[in-house]
């Protein structure tokens, strides 16, 4: 019954979003592939509206699903064949009896990816985010504001595809959408080298993409890599037609498209810069560049409206500098780039290797591709160089983030251009294709791979007909599956918890909330070691003494660069012994993060501001006093986790006149006061969590287990290292 | 001359433009302090040598002068401590036995007593910077006020120069959770 509802939800979802295809190009492309991809930007643009509208019910779907289906066939019955058909007609050459040979191999690996696609979906990301977000929109009906976890913010063109099967088949049905990606995107690419002529050229090229072990464990997880290469091979496909026929229609799908790679992941914003300057450049006509960029801003603004509302940035999670809010700091944002610029890579010379044979940067493409420079050969055609520059368009932002996954884009251009040089020998052409495809096999992969590598290993057919139940092959195959579930049945409905360790959060109704996916849960990170952890509790004072003077405001304003971020527990005034009481009239400032800065001034020692950016001269916080107060001393309370702190005070004197009041403080040491643990949790309970969750080994986990009586903690239940507590 | 493809760019770049980070926030609702200690009493939990009223939690047995951040006890220091509502405490303290003169004493005993209870007795065989912790018997803490902790070092180091006895360096002392 469950394969039965899967297979429900991926056939329906096929079918709406070939039918929306079919309406959006007419007669102009009559290509399965290119219609279903089209069809999904449409699929997708329908979807985020019921999502932003609050309409996500299984109920609006299926009548839009039906409504586009109906409508769909009706406006793309048959009609006369066109010279457009043509096109696609002068397709029909046959592969002669190597035909039997390709279609062999591509069943075979078509029948281990099913299996996969088709099984639990066990996948990090797929099980994490992807599939976590959603499953919530579902259950919420809708977009409400994420705001603790910055992947909500990424566009997830892809994702509001996967929905539609979602629906019906849940998890697995969305990773078999993602699947049928791969097989529009293959096709695509024979059917392109077909019309060049060359299409023992494209069967290869096809095979090399499809048995590649990074793309077949993609595409049959529920990611969206593979789905972003088809939108990119659809793209080019629907370029190249409207290149060769200029029918006016495909220009708005083209427009579309080229939005709908921004929709599907922001890696891929180059398609729209590359499809309006091909468009200009071939037709030398604004009108034709004008509606191109209208179909693209269609698919493109939504999210860019949704990210605006939401975290006051259009692009989020990225660019925070431009657009400071206080859900993503610019300074994760650099340390975040960071990691995924390296991996922890010593060089990037060791890339090349990584990519295509050891797979330890999560995943291969497969040995073979270290022919890919051959491809440039292709430059002598002029496919080739229509083929090398999208593959230049859609692998320019690779160095952004060097995980293999993030070259499977340009891959099908690569395989392509490749297997058009290589055509000159068909012998040695197939001889690569077959190579490929022995070695790319689970068994072979294990034999050359790191251990660490991230494929296909088992072609799991019990699973996937629930054979096996679905609870002990996740047990085996995802990583904290079993304390998702856990979570699931031991905590309130609605509840949240929080985790320093990500868990396959799409296999529980509950929040979870990740330790470092925002600002603020990056705060409630540090609060609950601002109690335990010396280096993170306020026990370092810093005091600026200076003449006893009346002044309208002060300002801590930092002199020297840093690499910490600057944070302040509490910031004191005094006149004399006596603490200047907070007085409503104050109003408290700090650029550039103005965030949080109240739990500077909120007499709680757990609770603290912290920058956001990394210090620069000239970063400050300010008192303003709304009235003249005298004052004679500035005591910041703060953690000496954030070397060096170099500060000046400032004092705005009753005429208005900013001056320096002390060059220099002085700092000291103080003691954690009593009762921080039980502080911190109280507060992380103010700020909407419920539960904690903590694995063996993780810093404070033991204290809480030694500990729960003073954090005030209940212990709930355990699996495997995995303890889960219940906030007070 | 109108330019239509400046139009959405030019929306976008106004909307961009209307993002405002917000200019200043009032103080918020203060918080009841923790575990606070009464404003007439000038000592808490805990101190440090280097602290500047480690001299109001001496009672007695610590010398007067010395460097910022450690001192020399004689042979019987007592201090106190006021200790707030906790679930649990235990008594915690740094302190050296210096190898020049655990040469001459041997091995140390300490003897901890909590308001003219006994608490503890441990040795030390060794000299260097050593880390004292105990949990406190519920019966033995006064909650909410103020508790007495005495020490016996034994055997204690005379100076042959000055003849003045001395226990243990003194470094931090005091409760925590």
């Amino acid at each position: 019954m469950a394969v039965l509802a899967i297979f429900s939800g991926v056939l329906c979802t096929l079918a709406v979003a070939t039918a929306l295809g079919g309406w959006l190009l007419g007669p102009s492309c009559r290509n399965e592939g290119t219609r279903f991809v089209t069809g999904a930007s449409l699929l997708h643009l329908a979807v985020f509206c019921l999502a932003a509208a609050g309409l996500l019910y299984p109920w609006a779907i299926v009548a839009v699903g039906f409504a586009a289906v109906m409508f769909g066939y009706q406006a793309s019955r048959p009609a006369a064949v066109t010279h457009t058909d043509l096109w696609i007609g002068r397709q029909a050459v046959a592969l002669g009896k190597l035909r039997w040979l390709f279609l062999a191999i591509f069943a075979v690996y078509f029948l281990l990816y099913l299996s996969n696609a088709l099984a639990p979906e066990a996948s990090p990301d797929g099980a994490g985010y992807h599939l976590g977000l959603v499953g919530r929109y579902l259950r919420e009906h809708g977009f409400h504001r994420i705001t603790d976890n910055f992947y909500a913010a990424l566009s997830q063109g892809a994702e509001m595809v996967y929905l539609v099967a979602y629906v019906f088949g849940q998890n697995s049905a969305a990773a078999l959408v993602h699947f049928a990606f791969l097989i529009a995107l293959v096709w695509q690419m024979f059917c392109y080298a077909r019309n060049a002529g060359l299409p023992l050229a494209g069967a290869c090229a096809a095979l090399l993409v499809f048995a590649s072990p990074a793309v077949g464990i993609d595409a049959t997880s529920a990611y969206n890599d593979v789905a972003l290469a088809a939108v990119a091979f659809t793209l080019f496909f629907l370029l190249n037609l409207w290149d060769d026929a200029r029918a006016g229609r495909l220009l708005l799908a083209i427009g579309l498209v080229a939005g709908f790679s921004y929709a599907v992941k922001y890696t891929a914003w180059p398609a729209v810069p590359y499809a309006i300057g091909f468009v200009w450049w071939k037709s030398r006509s604004r009108r034709t560049a004008l509606i191109v960029a209208t179909g693209a801003a269609v698919m493109i603004l939504p999210w860019m409206a949704k990210n605006w509302l939401t975290y006051h940035n259009p692009v989020a999670p990225f660019f925070n500098h431009l657009f400071p809010n206080p859900y993503v700091t610019a300074a994760f944002e650099t340390e975040y780039r960071r990691m995924f610029t390296t991996y922890g890579l010593p060089s990037r010379s060791k890339i090349l290797m990584e990519v295509t044979t050891y797979g330890s940067l999560s995943g291969l493409l497969g040995p073979v591709f270290l022919l890919s420079p051959v491809a440039l050969l292709a430059l002598r055609r002029r496919e080739g160089r229509h083929l090398l520059l999208a593959a230049l368009v859609f692998g320019v932002n690779y160095f952004s983030n060097i995980g293999t996954r993030f070259l499977i884009p340009p891959l099908p251009f690569v395989a392509l251009a490749l297997a058009f040089v290589l055509a000159a020998w068909p012998g040695v052409l197939v001889a690569v294709a077959l190579v490929h495809s022995v070695i790319s096999w689970p068994g072979m992969v294990r034999k050359y791979a790191h251990p660490d590598a991230w494929f296909i290993r088992h072609m799991p057919w019990q699973a996937a007909l629930r054979i096996r139940p679905a609870d002990p092959y996740l047990e085996d195959r995802l990583i904290y599956y079993g304390v998702t579930r856990m979570v699931e049945q031991n905590t309130r409905p609605n509840s949240a918890i929080f985790t320093f360790t990500p868990i396959p959060e799409a296999y529980t109704s509950r929040r979870i909330v990740i330790s470092f996916q925002s600002a603020g849960n990056r705060v409630l990170n540090d609060i609950l070691y601002s109690a335990i952890v010396p280096e993170f509790q306020p026990t370092w004072r810093v005091r600026f003494t200076f003449p006893r003077q009346p002044l309208g405001a002060v300002r801590v304003v930092e002199t020297a660069s840093s690499t910490e971020l600057w944070r302040i527990h509490e910031m004191r005034l005094f006149d004399g012994v006596r603490e200047l009481p907070r007085d409503p009239r104050w109003r408290l400032r700090a650029q550039p993060f103005p965030w949080g800065i109240q739990d500077a001034f909120d007499n709680n020692p757990v609770t603290f501001w912290i920058s956001g950016e990394y210090p620069r001269p000239g970063h400050f916080v300010e008192v303003d006093f709304g009235a003249p107060a005298s004052v004679d001393s500035v005591t910041i309370e703060t953690a000496p986790n954030q070397l060096p702190l170099q500060f000046r005070l400032d004092g705005r004197d009753p005429s208005g006149q900013w001056k320096p009041l002390a060059a220099r403080p002085e700092t000291f040491d103080a003691h954690a006061p009593l009762g921080m643990r039980r502080a911190a949790a109280e507060e992380l309970k103010r700020r909407g969590i419920d539960y904690i969750l903590a694995f063996d080994g993780e810093l404070g986990a033991d204290d809480f287990q030694r500990n729960s009586d003073l954090w005030g903690i209940r212990p709930i239940s355990e699996h495997k290292g995995a303890r889960l507590y219940q906030l007070p | 001359m109108f330019r239509p493809w400046f139009v959405p760019l030019a929306c976008v770049a106004v909307w961009a433009g209307c993002s405002s980070l917000p200019d200043s926030y009032p103080p918020p609702a203060q918080r009841r302090p923790l575990a606070s200690v009464p404003s007439n009493i000038p000592f808490g939990p805990m101190f440090a040598i280097s602290d500047s009223n480690a001299r109001d939690q001496i009672v007695r047995g610590v010398a007067e002068t010395g460097p910022r951040t450690w001192r020399w006890t004689d042979a019987h220091p007592v201090f106190r401590f006021y200790v707030p509502e906790a679930p649990r405490a235990q008594f915690l303290m740094d302190f050296t036995l210096p190898p020049v003169t655990f040469r001459q004493t041997g091995p140390v005993t300490l003897t901890f007593r909590l308001n003219d209870q006994p608490l503890d007795r441990v040795r030390y065989d060794a000299p260097g910077e050593l880390h004292y912790r105990k949990a406190i018997p519920d019966p033995l803490l006064h909650r909410n006020g103020i508790n007495l902790i005495a020490i016996d070092a034994e055997p204690a180091w005379v100076s042959k120069e000055d003849g003045r006895t001395y226990g243990f360096i003194l470094v931090r002392a005091g409760f925590a959770e």
